[in-house]
């Protein structure tokens, strides 16, 4: 039971993760990322690789980060000229090819067969049998100074540059500072969480391959996101570690219900994801949390 | 080289209904619909249900799966897309992505993840000179050219074609002209619903009926989409075609696996290079 | 629309976008066959109360009443269907469609059946237009400024309305064309179509009227004859720059 706690909670903190990157990019910037499990999947190909080539586990998670960091920023560069409803497809684009050349060059990613024998940072500082609740603390520790990290930034000019954005990016042109130049800086700070969270994944697990990535992990974010509501980290937190929770720890169900199979389940649970992301989006589309931001900004509030 | 070309058409005309149902939606909604993709994948389960569950002939499953499909259109959009109409635009494209993916559980929760067949005898493929081309292909060779130039005339000469055009237009001068929104709307969905759910039948004919059949198509049907520009539903079919024929003849170079790839590299260059669209006249708005 | 030209009444009524009100209280009525052409300075409210009276802007509150019906509650088609016709002061065509579809788009929503046939309008239209009878097929958006101008009041007048509102019919035309779109918009209303006129052009518009309304900051200012309006000196320095 408790290694089922340890489990669960672990797979929601990194789930916490990408839902506070996506909160950064779409709650805070307004800018749909699609892409999500993409971004994520590179994180932990380029952390998993690297320590199966006995790089030390931390230099390569910050490789991964940086990697995913500047592909996002690229991403956000390729609709310089567009408005958001592109970004979102060229980021799905971005993510369905970069799973495609994943899975294909075996010679680099050793494709379908998967990655195996990934080691974990600290790992030899955790008594016998305590890695996973060692590894649990990694994960819950790295969602602290994320969200801290993100919390000043929200307050920050740069949060306020960034909201502003948002709400009206013709004002921010005519006040001469560059809406492109925001978008690629949001889209390249939630990269470098996307990749933060990959390669905890891939430390997780051990062992990642082209399957472990779907939309599911987008699906979670986007939930996490509106339940919290946008631009909220500490909504997104509470909805992660709550709602997330509840629907991971649900796959405990297919040991008591007769007739369920994982896959059964698993679908539910993502049927319950869709829905509820269109009934919050009609019926609560503030979610339950409040954006933090400085006094000075609290005027020119939105409810989009 | 002919085959090749054969190919692309038919890969094309695959495309085309989709990307003119996606152009249609968002020329009248101004909304890019996400859940297109699995709108596709529903078409083509529920016409199994009636080809192979219920044993019609894959014709008539095709009409009745089509129309049911075309009303299940509607009532999502009157569900999850009609309160969410004076929203922002992103707002409107998180809920589709909510409809996407509540609809492909309910296909898996039902179906399973295993791919599954249409019910058709097995035919010979055609020889025209070193030219194949399959049963699968005539069928689908007749069927989108039938129903694009059903749905060319309706749009071109029609009262409901010009019903649409005028709302894609300019809705609020169509609105003092007497024409009712939430009409032309339901039309809408009814018409894309229509076509996508046939070329979801064309799709599982081609290659196989699996949950995930809809989410490849969703990057190609943008693309195609974009090429023709996004507003302008006669170019959509020009776009898919051009892009069917397109990643047909990049296999030469790249591996089959990759068409994605080549599909998102064409639909970067043109985010680039001409955002409004490679085809045609450029809408007018000024 | 078919049958003895309609009265249009606005009681109170306050309107604006976005909950925030930019009409207070405005009251005013046009008798059957009567002009009443508004002005004031731009930002006053003119084109609001136009969408108001029309249909695209509900109020948020107060009544509007055409033909003695009230049709707060109808929306733009509706209203159209009663015989209301309208034609905003900015793209008042659609663009990507010939002038023909234009005008059948005009006609085929909102003339009643029993009435006369597409053709029959089509006819008399140009007859007040002679000039777009060989740009019919041509794609309205490429049209000149002032024949976009006419296509829009053509496709308005196709149904044969009994209430004509216009929000700035005169905007970008020549002075000659102006002239000669009043001498049009003259002859429309001497067949007994009530008309509900906005108009920068004050000498030209309220030339043309019956009635003056001056509109500033979402008040009516004045209501006074036409005639009144545009000669008072005192009310031309106040309100209407003194031009
Ligand atoms: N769609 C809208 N949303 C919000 N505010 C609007 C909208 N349209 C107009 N306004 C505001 O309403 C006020 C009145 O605008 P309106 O267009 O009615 O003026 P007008 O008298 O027609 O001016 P003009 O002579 O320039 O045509 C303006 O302050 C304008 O900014
Ligand atoms: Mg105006």
């Amino acid at each position: 039971m408790t290694a089922y706690l340890i489990a669960t909670l672990t797979v929601v903190a990194i789930a916490a993760l990408v839902g506070l990157a996506l909160n950064l990019q779409w709650g805070m910037g307004g800018l749909v990322n699609f892409g999500l499990f993409g971004f994520y999947m590179l994180g932990a190909y380029i952390a998993g690789l690297l320590t199966v080539q006995g790089a030390p586990p931390l230099v390569a998670l910050a490789v991964a980060m940086i990697g995913v960091a500047a592909l996002s920023a690229v991403s956000a560069l390729i609709s310089v000229r567009l408005s958001e409803d592109y970004l979102a497809i060229v980021t799905l684009g971005f993510a369905e090819c970069l799973r495609l050349v994943i899975s294909y060059e075996g010679w680099l990613t050793r494709g379908m067969l998967g990655v195996t024998g990934i080691e974990r940072p600290f790992q030899n500082l955790w008594p016998r049998g305590f890695a996973d609740i060692g590894f649990l603390a990694i994960a819950l520790f790295a969602v602290l100074i994320v969200y801290a990290t993100l919390q000043g930034l929200a307050r920050s000019p740069f949060g306020r540059l960034v909201r502003a954005t948002r709400d009206d990016p013709g004002v921010v042109e005519a006040l001469g500072k560059s809406v492109l130049n925001v978008r690629v800086r949001v889209f390249a700070v939630g990269g470098a969480i996307l990749g933060l969270a990959g390669g905890l994944h891939a430390f997780y697990y051990t062992y990642i391959d082209p399957t472990q990535f779907g939309p599911i992990i987008t699906a979670y974010a986007f939930m996490a996101v509106v339940v919290g509501g946008r631009g909220s980290n500490r909504g997104v937190l509470v909805s992660a570690f709550t709602l997330i929770f509840l629907l991971e720890g649900s796959r405990f169900l297919v040991d008591y219900v007769h007739g369920l199979g994982a896959s059964e389940l698993a679908a539910i649970r993502l049927f319950i994801v869709g829905v509820g992301l269109v009934v919050l989006l009609i019926f609560k589309p503030d979610g339950f949390g409040r954006e933090p931001r400085s006094t000075l900004a609290a005027k020119s509030s939105s409810s989009l | 080289m002919g085959q090749l070309l054969v190919n692309g058409i038919v890969a094309g005309l695959l495309l085309a209904l989709p990307a003119l149902a996606l152009s249609l939606t968002f020329s009248v909604l101004r909304f890019a619909n996400y859940a297109i993709g699995s709108y596709l994948t529903c078409g083509a389960y529920l016409v199994y249900i009636g080809n192979v569950v219920l044993g019609m002939p894959l014709w008539l499953a095709a009409g009745a799966g089509a129309i049911l499909f075309a009303v299940l259109a509607v009532a999502i959009d009157w569900l999850a897309y009609r309160p969410l109409r004076d929203r922002s635009g992103v707002t409107l494209l998180v809920a589709s992505m909510g409809v996407a993916i509540a609809l492909e559980n309910v296909i898996r929760f039902f179906a399973g993840n295993s791919p599954r067949a249409y019910d058709v005898a097995v035919a010979r493929p055609i020889r025209l000179g070193d030219v194949r081309l399959n049963h699968e292909q005539l069928t689908i060779l007749m069927v989108v050219i039938v129903a694009l130039a059903v749905v060319w005339i309706v749009f071109r000469f029609t009262r409901l074609g010009r019903m649409m055009r005028a709302v894609a237009d300019n809705p609020d001068l169509a609105a003092v002209r007497g024409i009712t929104r939430s009409r032309v709307v339901a039309c809408v969905w009814l018409i894309s619903g229509i076509l996508v759910a046939l070329s979801g039948v064309l799709v599982g004919l081609d290659a196989n009926i699996e949950p995930q059949m809809g989410w490849t198509y969703l990057l190609p049907v943008f693309t195609a989409t974009i090429l023709g520009g996004i507003a302008n539903p006669m170019a959509a079919v020009a776009g898919a075609l051009t892009l069917g024929i397109a990643e047909e003849f990049a296999t030469l170079v790249m591996p089959v696996h990759y068409r994605m790839i080549v599909t998102f590299l064409v639909m970067v260059a043109l985010l680039l290079l001409r955002p409004w669209g490679l085809f045609g006249t450029r809408w007018v708005t000024k | 629309m078919n049958g003895p030209a309609a009265g249009l009444e606005l009681r109170d009524v306050v309107a604006g976008y976005g909950g925030q009100p930019i009409l207070h209280s405005i009251s005013f009525s046009v008798q059957p066959g009567e002009r009443l052409v508004v002005v004031g300075p731009n930002g006053s409210g003119k084109s609001t109360l136009m969408k108001t009276v029309v249909g695209l802007l509900r109020p948020m509150s107060g009544a509007v009443r055409l033909g003695g019906a009230d049709v707060t509650a109808l929306g733009a088609p509706a209203r159209a269907a009663l015989g209301l016709a309208y034609i905003p002061q900015e793209t008042n065509i659609f663009r990507n469609m010939t002038v023909l579809e234009n005008l059948h788009v005009g006609y085929e929503f909102v003339a009643p059946s029993k009435g006369p046939t597409f053709s029959e309008r089509l006819e008399a239209v140009l007859g007040l237009f002679p000039e777009i009878r060989v740009k019919l097929r041509s794609t309205a958006g490429h049209l000149s400024g002032g024949q976009r101008q006419m296509v829009a009041m053509a496709a308005a007048l196709m149904p044969k309305p009994t209430v004509l509102a216009l929000d700035e019919p005169s905007a970008g035309l020549s002075p000659r064309n102006a002239g000669l779109l009043f001498e049009v918009i003259g002859r429309v209303a001497a067949s007994g179509v009530t008309m509900l006129i906005v108009e920068q052009n004050t000498q030209l518009g309220l030339g043309a009227a019956d009635q003056g309304i001056v509109l500033v900051n979402g008040h009516v200012r004045l209501a006074a004859p036409a005639m009144t309006v545009r000669t008072d000196p005192e009310i031309r320095r106040l309100y209407l720059g003194g031009v």
